[in-house]
């Protein structure tokens, strides 16, 4: 690294800065934030002490990022934009370059200096907006604030006052990148910073500040509340910023000593899961340390839903959330990789959500610790969509967005994962998350439709191919002189053979025309003297009417018996006619083992049945869940 | 759900293989049987008679 080396304008002790890019300096001896305007050094007084914060780094510690060169602890900037501190530290890196390292609830972002292309002005910058960084790619504001500047130990590459305001804008873009743009004190955009989330491992930081250098917020352990004397056991002394008693139900300031913010004397909300309780989900065992009651508002009704803080030291902070007894397990998601939010859905982690609600969701009760400043009656917007198991959410405020996937666990689960006494409540409604519990079955059970109806068609096909044969076919003609119905009119086939047993089809067809004919008959064996009795008319009708020509009938029909045996048989035929119109004869087929359509489409009908009904409840299941959504399928 | 679903299924193919092999029908035609006295009458089941209800 490059030096600059001169004497304190205020106490004339040596101040080193070791970036040659560096423009403020704050003196080791007196604690004057020194400014470089050139040649020229200007003293802009003392600076304040460092905030306790519970930072693990210190200035001076080295590392190296895999393909960069090595680096140190070159600066330390605190900044507060209302509701905490957080830790920037800058990182010197031996070839005179430097980047950022932003510490905040134990989670670190290497942002390093970009080319900066035109952007909006600050007070044009909403969140949700998307913002085009150029080769970074497309990004996505989460959040636009002011932040003052409180202190800073070390060197800056920036000459501005402290306690100056500083603005800026964060941004989430693909692939896990964060960015920065830094306004300063204007309003015009003066540097873009991009960068990911890093652990001090991938730093190469091996050596961090020791327990007595860290400050904590506020003691960990055992301690009384101020309000009401009750013991408080503060379980995330690193990272909370707000304490809800809960005996007394009154909000302190974690950050300055437990002051009472709100005091009261009332007993909350007892939550389900106890505070202090652990369990474990996924590879980590998670501590409740806190608990809150939120609500939406419809229709003049309060609709309320719990929701549980997790902690985890290395892995941060996760959400149980219980909504008439449905619970899920809620992890932050990265908004820059949210995409497609348009059109009633959103993508997230290649899986399409679909929108559910938006609703101002308000909070009315919190107990424990939290990492944030939180307020009861704090409202933030909510937007909701889902792809059961899992929802995906967006809480908004004016200056922030935050989104977050949750994923439903059932309630035996819970009581499991945190060894409850008893057993859980059971959920009432269904959750918009709530996967349908035969869902998976249900899938099978249609692939299996799918396969037998295809095995009906295609065995119905089989069938025709092979069967039907025609056993006989014999013509007759109708006496002149003889009567409908009578001995002189009646006729028996020639034998013939009907080698295997199944149905038989009978056909007549006769040349009828505004007439009928109709056959009494019987099929007979003749050894045993077994008939099956059996008729047929054959009809045909046409004319003319004012829509034209109209036909009714045919000059053929078909009957069929079922189940006749193997033998030689014979047809008993008694026709009879219309008086005025004797038909000139008739004509007899009889063929055996007949594919019949009708007990296919039978087959085909009960093998559909059940799972049209099962597609029936889960669409039942469906209009429950989407009954409660912005997008209800019934109005009541 | 799915094996229960399975074996009503492969019960309907039975069920329809069997009325396919047998030749079941839905309706049955009306079925008798010819006396022997009448079979070995003269003119047997051909007379008119028996199936005039011996009129």
């Amino acid at each position: 690294m490059s030096g600059y080396q001169a004497s304190c304008p205020s106490c004339g002790d040596t101040v080193v800065f070791s970036l040659g890019q560096s423009l403020l300096k704050v003196c080791e001896s007196c604690g004057s934030a020194v400014a470089r305007q050139g040649a020229k050094l200007e003293s802009y007084g003392k600076v304040a002490d460092l905030i306790p914060t519970p930072s693990v780094l210190k200035l001076g510690i080295e590392g190296r990022y895999p393909g960069a060169p090595g680096f140190r602890l070159v600066g330390r900037l605190q900044l507060d934009h209302g509701s905490g501190t957080w830790d920037e530290w800058l990182l010197g890196f031996d070839n005179d370059q430097w980047a950022w390292l932003a510490e905040s609830q134990g989670k670190f972002h290497y942002m390093g200096r970009a080319a900066l292309p035109p952007v909006r002005e600050f007070a044009r910058m909403k969140p949700g907006a998307s913002v085009d960084l150029g080769p970074a790619g497309v990004f996505v504001v989460t959040e636009v604030k002011t932040a003052q500047f409180v202190t800073a130990q070390g060197e800056l590459p920036f000459d501005v006052r402290p306690g100056s305001a500083l603005h800026y804008v964060d941004l989430s873009g693909p692939d896990g990148q964060f960015a920065t743009i830094d306004y300063g004190t204007g309003s015009g955009a003066e540097a873009l910073y991009v960068g990911r989330a890093v652990t001090l491992d991938q730093l190469g930081i091996r050596e961090i500040a020791s327990a007595e250098e860290r400050r904590k917020r506020v003691q960990g352990g055992q301690i009384a509340c101020p309000q009401c004397g009750g013991p408080l056991e503060i379980r995330a002394p690193d990272q909370t910023q707000r304490v809800a008693c809960p005996w007394c139900g009154s909000l302190l300031d974690a950050t300055n000593d437990l002051a009472i913010l709100q005091a009261l004397n009332q007993a909350p909300v007892k939550p389900d899961i106890s505070l202090g309780t652990k369990g474990r989900i996924g590879r980590a065992t998670w501590t409740v340390i806190g608990f809150m009651v939120r609500s939406v508002e419809y229709e003049g009704i309060r609709y309320g839903w719990h929701e549980y803080l997790l902690y985890e030291p290395r892995k941060g902070f996760r959400w149980l959330t219980n909504n008439n007894g449905h619970w899920s397990f809620v992890e932050p998601a990265h908004a820059g990789d949210v995409r497609d939010v348009f059109s009633g859905t959103a993508r997230y982690a290649e899986q399409r959500y679909r929108h559910f609600q938006s609703a101002e969701a308000q909070v009315d009760h919190v107990v424990g610790e939290f990492y944030w400043a939180v307020a009861r009656g704090d409202k933030t917007r909510i937007v909701d969509y889902v792809a059961p198991p899992y929802f995906l959410s967006k809480e908004s405020t004016p200056s922030e967005d935050v989104w977050s996937r949750g994923e439903y666990m059932e309630p035996g689960q819970i009581w499991e994962t945190f060894r409850l006494q008893g057993e859980p409540p059971e959920p009432t409604g269904v959750a918009p998350n709530q996967v349908w519990k035969w869902k998976k079955d249900a899938r099978g059970v249609y692939a299996s439709a799918l396969m037998f109806a295809g095995l009906i068609l295609f065995g119905y096909v089989v069938l025709l191919a092979l069967g039907g044969s025609t056993v006989h076919t014999e013509s007759f003609t109708i006496p002149p002189n003889a009567a409908p119905g009578s001995a002189e009119a009646t006729v028996f086939t020639q034998p013939f053979e009907i080698p295997r047993s199944g149905n038989v089809q009978i056909r007549a067809k006769a040349p009828v025309m505004n007439s009928w004919l109709y056959l009494d008959g019987a099929l007979i064996e003749e050894s045993s003297g077994d008939f099956h009795a059996f008729d047929i008319e054959v009809s045909y009708y046409t004319g003319r009417d004012s829509d034209g020509v109209w036909t009714e009938g045919s000059d053929r029909r078909t009957t069929y018996l079922g189940s006749v045996p193997p033998g030689r048989y014979v047809l008993r035929l008694s026709p009879q006619w219309e008086q005025a119109r004797v038909p000139q004869g008739y004509e007899i087929r009889v063929r055996s083992r007949v594919p019949r359509f009708y007990q296919a489409f039978l087959a085909l009908l009960a093998v559909g049945f059940w799972p049209v009904m099962v597609a029936w409840r889960q669409f039942r299941f469906e209009m429950a869940r989407w009954s409660e959504s912005d997008h209800a399928w019934t109005s009541e | 759900m799915k094996r229960a679903y399975t074996a009503f299924a492969l019960s309907v193919l039975g069920l329809w293989g069997a009325s396919s092999w047998l030749g079941w029908e839905l309706f049955a035609a009306q079925r008798g049987k010819i006396p022997q006295s009448v079979r070995q009458a003269p003119g047997g089941y051909r007379s008119f008679a028996y199936w005039r209800g011996g009129k």
